[in-house]
């Protein structure tokens, strides 16, 4: 009788933790120009693609990695058109998350995490990409690409 | 009994929280032109007795500018001409079109050089002619001609 008391409880400790999923940033990515300058992007020679950690804790449940497409993330260069501008994000991951892979696409995309992985940290790879039918202008630019789990 | 039921609500009604981050790009890029030939024009004896692409094929140039730029276009000069060919009076005429939509201005027919003043620009076609005369005919044989482009 006095183990059938205890059972509750030791339900309760296995439930998960406020953040099961999380999304780490490691490292920034680096936009370079493409042979031809049509193209402004880190899958280019001279581009570096970000890096970012998806995490689960052990019980965690499912979730959903969200991907949204790059915006500016701060004024562009004069002459810019941003009016024909269009903006691209792919990403690929690795060992149990690699079908977790999109192709360059300018629309949100998502994909979803099993919690029976158990714990889990998969480093992931994202590239941005700025085309413009108008034309690139010289100066600087940067970009923004939200990624949510949930 | 009771008490166990009541356990495993919890572990099967949790939720995961939103998390969201955000991943920056950063990149600069500097002003630049580009310039490639696209189609080789060829030449070919007009019904005035001129030797040109109206009667033969345009040449065809892309360029691309990133930010401000000039475009200079020198008429052409001989790059070849057969060996019973003489010089008499030449003219040596070049124009060119296909970037009014995006600022150039076309340019008719001229012995002068002309200059464009361009800003950033996708990647364009613009469409090269020539006109040569000589005040004492063509010979017979092959004759090659070039112009000159610059972009910088």
């Amino acid at each position: 009788m006095q183990l059938i008391r205890l059972l509750p409880l030791l339900f309760i400790g296995f439930a998960p933790p406020a953040s099961a999923c999380g999304i780490a940033i490691n490292t920034g990515g680096i936009l370079a120009p493409s042979a031809d300058f049509t193209r402004l992007g880190s899958a280019e020679t001279g581009g570096v693609a970000a890096t970012f950690t998806v995490t689960n804790s052990l019980f965690g449940g499912d979730f959903r990695v969200t991907v949204d497409p790059p915006v500016l993330n701060s004024t562009p260069p004069v002459g810019f058109n941003t009016g024909t501008a269009q903006y691209w994000v792919a990403y690929s991951g690795v060992g149990i998350l690699s079908y977790a892979a999109h192709g360059y696409t300018t629309a949100s995309s998502h994909f979803d995490v099993s919690g029976v992985l158990g714990a889990l940290a998969v480093v992931m790879t994202l590239h941005n990409r700025i085309t413009n039918t108008s034309g690139l202008a010289a100066g600087t630019y940067q970009t923004k690409t939200v990624i949510t789990c949930s | 009994m009771r008490y166990f039921g009541l356990g495993l609500v919890p572990l099967f009604a949790a939720t995961v929280p939103a998390f969201a981050a955000d991943v920056t790009f950063s990149g600069t890029l500097s002003g630049v032109c580009t310039l490639a030939l696209s189609t080789p024009g060829i030449l070919a004896l007009a019904a005035d007795g001129s030797l040109g692409t109206s009667a033969g094929t345009p040449a065809i140039l892309t360029i691309l500018s990133v930010g401000a730029n000039t475009l200079t276009v020198n008429p052409p000069v001989w790059v070849s001409t057969p060996g019973g060919y003489s010089a008499g009076t030449e003219t040596f005429q070049v124009g060119y079109l296909g970037l009014s939509g995006l600022g150039l201005a076309d340019q008719a027919l001229t012995s002068a050089i002309t200059t464009r003043s361009i800003s950033t620009l996708p990647l364009s076609l613009l469409t090269m002619q020539t006109r040569l005369t000589n005040s004492l005919g063509f010979a017979a044989g092959a004759y090659s001609a070039k112009v000159v482009v610059t972009c910088s």
